[in-house]
């Protein structure tokens, strides 16, 4: 009966998703061109739209369970680690937003490896990036799986695998519907996320007796030898250095700008008012849940003072099944599970983008016509979202160990070919390719040998290889063709 | 003639004026968002020993975090309204 009552909302949400896949789906019937919607929704997401997708996307199971699991820890320190992503909700909208949308529609650009070979005309370097994006995706969607249907189990009492099946398929099936399907289930998404964080906020300070009483409680635990509470102190009591504090700036804050399933929804709004509105919203929404949800993990020491026996991550399902009714439980589960479906909906569209248009572009030396992808498609993303269930049912510790540094390999593959491609002039074809030979690369042996200067995260030390290779093969290489140049500074070019 | 004015009235038609804008709007994007930081890590360093609370917060916490929080919602509105510019995208 228990877990009937906490299932209840959760199915009933599953099926909303489910519905509003199958309404994009005719919308999809509809459509002319077959690739546009399919992989940008026909460039139509208004403001609201397009800032709860992109939040929703980017937050994901991490945020509402590994990260206020660290906080119950590290107290307050650990909200300065997660506040730059203050900063995430417009960045990226603010720096790359207008140039990607007018270039993708001038270029007819559908993904940002299509873009970006528009730019570089470089064989290499797209089949290159596409693989990068293959592995790094497919390596989340699995993480974002397991993670989903851990906490599912913990909470409603499932067995794993049937918890993963139901909302993994359920996920996947949706996603097939494309772009559209994905993008409106997002919004759905990001308000449920929400909502979980409100509901566990309002049960944390009614059970912890109000928010005084909960500080009294911090300022008494976890005492330093001065007797302060190293709950309270900006670096944890030292257990944060500053040098990765600081990383954390470019981390999850400056370096977002390079991830791509953040850079896709740049092509993918209607105009510049939807862009405008969306900057506002996606700040509000995204330094609300990432703040909200770290201080809620700090705020939890007072009701939980001893970890689980499941370490940080079994933090939050703990807080939820002994301190919520299963009714509540069963509506505040849907947002952590909202988290996970939004992110690998949108990996998962992503990465068949990645095999449709652009491997296949390279290998066959044309694009994909419009007749065979509408055939290979939707099939694809089932494969690949498939691929992905079977690869959490019986989990591998290589794609585990992929998933903990895909987030950091992405952006330091990603964010140099981008932003310097659009706004730097002499950024050329070899910049581009030792930028993410030499920027992931690092990443990648700093991350196997497990390589710690001076404490600051590696992505520090990727992102500025991947800078210096951008300077050194722009600077050394031939200038990009005069058309190109034409086409992407079209105010700096003196012909 | 005051040229400001004159550009509120008349958006960017052009496909260089458009980059031009867009060039200057990402600059002042890219300057918002060091500003931030700034602020953030100048309230740390300036109140982090400082034994003040609001609403029962530490004071560092409430200015850097919370208030950081609303300077960049408030530094967003200021970029939309005041430096970012409305043209057509397709053309």
């Amino acid at each position: 009966m228990q877990t009937l009552t906490v299932l209840l909302p959760v199915l009933i949400f599953l099926v909303l998703l489910l519905f509003i896949g199958y309404r994009a789906n005719h919308q999809l019937k509809l459509s002319r061109d077959f690739q546009s919607e399919y992989f940008l929704g026909s460039r139509s997401l208004s403001g609201v739209v397009l800032a709860m997708t992109l939040v929703a996307t980017y937050g994901s199971v991490s945020t509402y369970v590994s990260g206020p699991g660290l906080a119950w820890g590290y107290g307050l320190g650990w909200v300065v680690f997660a506040a730059p992503q203050i900063i995430t909700g417009f960045l990226i909208l603010g720096i790359l937003g207008k140039k990607m949308a007018l270039l993708s529609r001038s270029t007819g650009a559908l993904t940002v490896i299509d873009l970006l070979y528009a730019r570089f005309m470089s064989r290499s370097l797209c089949v290159l990036l596409s693989l990068v994006l293959l592995i790094f995706f497919a390596a989340t969607t699995v993480g974002q799986f397991v993670g989903g249907a851990q906490i599912f189990a913990a909470i409603t009492g499932l067995n794993y695998k049937a918890g993963l099946l139901l909302f993994a398929a359920v996920t996947v099936i949706y996603t097939a519907g494309g772009f559209r399907a994905v993008v409106l289930t997002d919004a759905v998404c990001a308000i449920l996320m929400l909502a979980g964080m409100l509901l566990l906020g309002a049960v944390i300070l009614a059970d912890g007796g109000g928010l005084s009483a909960i500080m009294a409680k911090l300022a008494a635990t976890s005492l330093d030898a001065s007797g302060h509470s190293t709950l309270l102190t900006y670096n944890a009591g030292g257990a944060l250095p500053l040098s990765l504090l600081f990383s954390a700036w470019l981390l999850v804050g400056f370096c977002t700008v390079g991830l791509p399933q953040s850079m896709v929804r740049c092509m993918s709004y209607r105009s510049t008012e939807d862009l405008h509105r969306a900057m506002l919203v996606a700040t509000i929404i995204c330094g609300a849940l990432m703040i909200g949800l770290t201080l809620l993990g700090v705020f939890a020491r007072a009701l939980i003072d001893k970890l689980p026996a499941g370490g940080s991550d079994a933090l939050i399902p703990t807080l939820i099944v002994n301190h919520m009714h299963p009714l509540l439980a069963g509506i505040t589960i849907i947002g952590p599970l909202a988290a996970t479906m939004s992110t690998v909906s949108s990996l998962l569209i992503a990465a068949c983008s990645a095999v449709v248009r652009d491997l296949y572009l390279q290998l066959q030396g044309h694009p994909c016509p419009d007749a065979s992808a509408k055939k290979v498609s939707k099939l694809l993303t089932l494969a690949i979202g498939t691929v992905c269930i079977v690869l959490a049912l019986y989990p591998l510790d290589i794609v585990a160990w992929i998933n903990l540094f895909a987030f950091g390999g992405l952006e330091s593959a990603f964010l140099w070919p981008m932003v310097l491609g659009l706004f730097w002039m002499k950024m050329n074809r070899r910049g581009a390719l030792l930028s993410v030979i030499l920027g992931l690369g690092l990443y990648t042996l700093f991350a196997i040998f497990k390589i710690n200067l001076w404490g600051f995260h590696n992505i520090v030390w990727g992102c500025a290889a991947g800078f210096i290779g951008a300077l050194l093969g722009s600077f050394t290489g031939p200038a990009d063709r005069q058309e190109i140049l034409l086409r992407f500074f079209p105010h700096k070019v003196r012909l | 003639m005051n040229p400001h004015k004159e550009d509120k009235t008349c958006p960017p038609a052009g496909q260089a004026e458009k980059f031009t804008q867009i060039d200057k709007e990402a600059r002042a994007n890219l300057i918002a968002a060091i500003f931030i930081t700034v602020y953030f890590w100048l309230t740390i360093y300036l109140f982090k020993d400082s034994s003040a609370t609001l609403l029962s917060l530490p004071m560092w916490f409430m200015l850097s975090c919370i208030g950081g929080y609303l300077l960049s919602i408030g530094v967003v509105w200021f970029l939309v309204r005041k430096v970012m510019r409305n043209f057509r995208l397709d053309d």
